[in-house]
């Protein structure tokens, strides 16, 4: 099994780290392997728009780092998991930067219409991994969570297209065995 | 309203056909119509240096009036404005000078309006948990067309988005909350559906012909796309 891991926190935040590495641990020993990417070690531009990948280089971008060669491990893998903190309901900006590079390389121009809903074709047959979001909260909210889902929920029907995903919540104080636990059982459910 | 104490943020990655910035500009234009001289930052350029990051927050604290217009980017905002927003938090935070300060958001999306539902109710929050005057946040959809152009070059197919920007402005000169059926003008599509197909259509058609360097090829080739399309 592949996995993919797109760390989207700031340097040095001791939480996401601990989640991180809770991950790894969880898959350890178990014939998977893991491509761990933490953004903010890397140089990556943010989109500007330019739909170039849609009609002057379809599918790539026209920024030479990371993310150009993203959707094709992100094609690839089995199992997509996302680390943010959960930002007003969103996504953290480091990981906004990369992952709307991503989506928008993995998309067609052109349009479809499923259940009543005008999305964008898939740019590849293969079937998009299954999705696990991990949001990281300072204090449990109730409100952001709602936001959070939601918008992972419309990511995976308009973009995303993973058969499966589920969304976790770490508020700060949670203990690590918890933590691998709760990862261990959700990568079980999305995975089968 | 005290003049110059109203900033209008352009949340657009995009320097050229921009959408935000043609928005943005003629809320400046009706806004000096009723002697109310707004600042207005691009969001990207402030937030590319230091400086440019502490004369942004400065701003933001002298203003009564936050006016923020920002792109929808894969059903959230585009990562510039997610940073603006952290930084606010970091620099500014929950002040409880905040409540003196309207923030008003409007989100545009080049598809249908539903598809900022979600990012309504991000900046929502975002006013809700920095003690922001909330003043709401609007929603606009097939704002591709837009395409940086002047919205009163586009005379008749802007017609109820330039109201709508009218009445906000008049909101914004009297201090008073935007009424709900500025929403309702957003809502409505800038053309037809059939019409607003048509174009993506005929943009497909001529991206198509163009890639091919040959016509009838092209033609064939975006043929058959629709054909796996419409089955």
């Amino acid at each position: 099994m592949k996995l993919l891991m797109l760390d989207g926190s700031e340097k040095n935040d001791s939480f996401s780290g601990r989640v991180n590495n809770a991950v790894v641990e969880v898959l350890r020993g178990k014939k998977t392997s893991v491509t761990n990417i933490i953004l903010n070690e890397h140089d990556i531009k943010g989109c500007v728009g330019c739909l170039g990948c849609f009609f002057k280089t379809p599918g790539v971008c026209r920024f030479k780092d990371l993310i150009q060669e993203l959707p094709r491990i992100y094609v690839e893998s089995d199992i997509a998991v996302l680390i943010t903190r959960v930002t007003f309901g969103g996504f953290s900006s480091i990981l906004a930067k990369a992952y709307d590079r991503l989506i928008i390389q993995l998309e067609s121009h052109l349009f479809e219409v499923s259940s009543g809903v005008m999305r964008r074709q898939k740019r590849y047959k293969q079937s998009y991994p299954s999705l696990l979001a991990i949001g990281l909260e300072e204090e449990a909210s109730g409100e952001n969570r709602d936001i959070f889902k939601a918008l992972v929920q419309k990511n995976v029907f308009e973009h995303l297209r993973s058969h499966k995903h589920k969304t976790l919540f770490f508020p700060k104080q949670t203990p690590v065995l918890e933590m691998r636990q709760k990862i261990d059982h959700a990568l079980i459910k999305i995975k089968g | 309203m005290k003049k110059n104490n109203v900033l209008i943020l352009n949340g657009s990655p995009k320097i050229n056909n921009s959408s935000s910035k043609s928005l943005a500009e003629f809320m400046e234009n009706e806004l000096n119509k009723k002697g109310v001289d707004p600042k207005i930052r691009r969001v990207s350029t402030c937030i590319a240096s230091e400086q440019g990051v502490v004369e942004l927050m400065e701003c933001i604290r002298e203003a009564d009036l936050l006016f923020l217009i920002s792109p929808l980017y894969v059903d959230s905002l585009p990562y510039n404005v997610i940073k603006m927003l952290e930084l606010i938090k970091i620099y500014i935070g929950p002040d409880t000078g905040n409540r003196s300060k309207k923030f008003f958001a409007l989100s545009h999306s080049g598809l249908d309006v539903t598809k900022n539902d979600v990012s309504v109710r991000i900046y929502e929050r975002f006013a809700k948990e920095l003690n922001f005057n909330f003043g709401g946040s609007l929603a606009l959809g097939t704002s591709s067309i837009i395409n940086g152009n002047s919205l009163n070059f586009m005379n008749r197919m802007t017609k109820n988005l330039r109201k709508s920007l009218e009445i906000i402005s008049e909101s914004i000169f009297t201090g008073n909350s935007i009424p709900p059926k500025v929403q309702k003008l957003l809502s409505k599509p800038f053309l037809p559906a059939p019409l607003f197909l048509n174009k993506i259509l005929l943009n497909a058609t001529m991206k198509s012909c163009y890639r091919e360097k040959d016509f009838t090829k092209g033609l064939a080739k975006l043929h058959s796309k629709l054909k796996i399309f419409l089955s």
